[in-house]
């Protein structure tokens, strides 16, 4: 799931400053499911912004902010509204801003990992998209999200305890890793050195694309 | 009547019996697996047999780990450790440690109160005392044992320290077994110390548990002639409650994120995996609106609306209806104050205050104060959503002391009204 964290108040009340009627749209599906972008903080939102404007601010949820077909949902209320303020991911605010060419789409949140739910309001980051999974070689534990250096062959020395030097929140990926294949009893895993990667798979590759032309067989 | 019995346990038998002799059906279960076949809706007692260890229950291994001490080594009862133990668990722990002593070994029993209410506890001081048992009260305790297994343990009452060490120290809070301990995740209950199968909460009926329709049976509700027929009864008798609000859940809009089903303090949110949303069954909700709360795609309501807050008077003071409204009723006559109940302090949403900020100068939200909470963590809920708008409007750049919460129980008027002069004085200044 995507995560997302809700920028400070002042931060949008600044930007929205100088719309006199905005149209805040909720996104239903990750960043509700984060506690960041759904219809309720919506209507925190707004309830927030009201306090400190005069400008008419309208409350709407989509399920999801990066489909066509839920947008346009929303051509109606974006076409009577001076700019669009969304609480989606930064996906959901470029696609919006895509549709709408005319109309200024401002992000009210910060677009933070891909990560899980541990506990209500507790997430946490386990995979970076890097386009190359080597989950199997790790036991199932990302040394590319995970380790704050993204190392492939063991760790480095600033794993202390199980920690990482970066924080003593911070696990050590490699000491999970260790841990995990342990238990698999699949130790011999770390004898077998992981080459130097190419990353053009993930964004050192340029932005990247999925096309399944096998759905889409064109018709002449 | 209908019920489900789960656990096992030496008295279970004889209780079963009554039951049927009573004319109450139950299905029993002896474990989680047995428990996750049967159906759910009924109501279920679990059977929390007495936990104390091997040692106090059972004469004949207490005289063998006995004799296998030296004569002069200390046999320490460790009572309101962890927990703090009830007077059934007291009468037993008096008898084992007469025993001990009448096999003329030194016996202390620690404990952090002296214990009055069982029947014939008076005389079991005496006994215990004449046998030569002695009592310490504690307010602190500190044990650390050693390699040789020689526990020392440190005992602060007041400023004074008492130093004992002894190899025998009987733990009399173990906490429930693995078996218990798993039929409680089925049953979703919360557990205590991550091990006592109890509700404590002095305010509730010690039966209940933080599910609707889930109750205890310890070994203390079952008396010699093991009847709980009547106790069953009149649990069972009174579960059902009338004209409540009851959270309900918008298929279309829920994102099944599981949120309402982490966070309800009664376990209700049940997830309906072929509507792909969380289903919210009346009868295991509690009606707090903790949920109504925190759902963050909006999609729980109150079967019948809230009442709009009201907007009349400048300053709005939201009570707990189990704890403040009743003292602010009492204590708000005569003041410029607009009273509004609410079933619980977790019913605050960010959303809804922040809305509320907009029509009133001040806003006072007060809640049960700590541990007092019907709902669990209710107050704390409140506290929480109040601090975070505090942060959100000194942010925007305006005076966060215009919310504020405010800690109370029911024959506290004083306490309110002094804090509405002084909240109303800072509002007005």
């Amino acid at each position: 799931m995507i995560v997302a964290e809700r920028k400070p108040i002042q931060e949008i009340a600044d930007s929205v400053r100088k719309y006199e009627k905005l149209l805040i749209v909720g996104c239903g599906t990750c960043v509700t499911v984060s506690l960041s972008g759904g219809e309720n903080e919506a209507f925190t939102v707004a309830n927030l912004l009201s306090l400190v404007s005069d400008a008419k601010f309208d409350v709407t949820y989509v399920e999801r902010q990066c489909e066509p077909e839920f947008l346009e949902k929303l051509d109606e209320a974006v076409s009577k509204a001076d700019a669009v303020l969304s609480l989606a991911c930064g996906v959901g605010v470029q696609f919006m801003a895509e549709r709408y060419p005319d109309k200024p789409v401002l992000p009210a949140l910060n677009t933070t990992f891909m990560g899980v739910n541990r506990d209500v309001g507790y997430l946490t980051e386990m995979c970076q998209g890097c386009g190359n999974c080597i989950l199997e070689k790790t036991g199932g534990v990302c040394p590319v999200a995970r380790c704050s250096k993204s190392h492939f062959n063991g760790p480095c020395g600033g794993s202390q305890n199980g920690k990482c030097e970066i924080s003593n929140e911070t696990d050590c990926a490699w000491q999970l890793i260790y841990e995990r294949l342990k238990r698999l009893d699949q130790l011999d895993r770390l004898c077998e050195i992981i080459p130097p990667r190419d990353w053009r798979t993930s964004r050192d590759g340029g932005p990247r694309k999925v096309d399944r032309r096998d759905l889409r067989p064109e018709v002449e | 009547m209908k019920l489900v019995i789960v656990g096992e346990g030496p008295k279970l038998p004889l209780v079963k019996e009554k039951l049927s002799a009573a004319g109450i059906d139950y299905f029993s279960a002896a474990n989680a697996q047995e428990l996750r076949e049967l159906v759910p809706t009924l109501p279920v007692l679990v059977y929390v047999p007495c936990d104390l260890p091997k040692f106090v229950l059972e004469p004949d291994y207490q005289k063998r780990a006995v004799s296998a001490l030296h004569a002069n080594d200390e046999i320490v009862f460790l009572m309101d450790a962890a927990k703090e133990n009830t007077p059934y668990e007291f009468s037993l722990v008096f008898d084992a440690a007469i025993r001990a002593a009448r096999m003329m070994r030194p016996v202390t029993v620690l404990s952090r109160t002296v214990r009055g209410s069982f029947p014939g506890a008076e005389h079991k001081y005496t006994q215990a005392r004449d046998a030569g048992v002695r009592f310490i009260r504690y307010d602190d305790i500190e044990v650390e044992r050693s390699v040789e297994g020689v526990y020392t343990v440190s005992v602060t009452e007041g400023t004074d320290t008492l130093v004992i060490e002894t190899p025998c120290l009987v733990d009399c809070s173990p906490g429930s077994g693995p078996e218990l301990l798993e039929i409680a995740k089925e049953l979703r209950l919360k557990v205590y110390k991550k091990r006592y199968i109890t509700n404590s909460r002095w305010f509730d009926h010690n039966k209940n548990t933080s599910r609707r329709n889930v109750y205890v049976l310890f070994d203390s509700d079952i008396g010699e002639d093991g009847d709980v027929g009547t106790l069953v009864t009149n649990l069972l008798s009174t579960q059902n409650r009338a004209n409540r609000r009851v959270a309900m859940v918008d298929k279309t809009k829920c994102a099944f994120c599981y949120t309402c089903y982490r966070i309800c303090p009664h376990s209700a949110p049940v997830p309906d995996l072929t509507a792909r949303a969380m289903l919210i069954p009346e009868e295991l909700c509690d009606s707090c609106g903790a949920c109504v709360a925190a759902c963050p795609a909006n999609a729980i309501a109150w079967d019948e609306p809230l009442p709009n807050l009201p907007d009349m008077k400048p300053v709005l003071m939201l009570c707990c209806e189990n704890s403040a409204y009743v003292a602010a009723s009492a204590a708000l006559d005569g003041l410029n104050v607009e009273i509004s109940s609410m079933p619980c302090g977790g019913v605050i949403s960010t959303m809804e205050m922040a809305k509320a900020m907009g029509s009133h100068s001040g806003i006072l939200v007060a809640v049960c104060i700590n541990g007092a909470c019907k709902h669990y963590d209710g107050n704390l809920r409140a506290i929480a959503t109040v601090g975070r708008i505090k942060k959100e409007i000194a942010e925007l750049g305006l005076d966060s002391g215009r919310i504020e919460v405010l800690q109370v129980s029911g024959p506290m008027e004083n306490v309110i009204r002094d804090a509405v002069e002084r909240f109303e004085g800072r509002i007005n200044e």
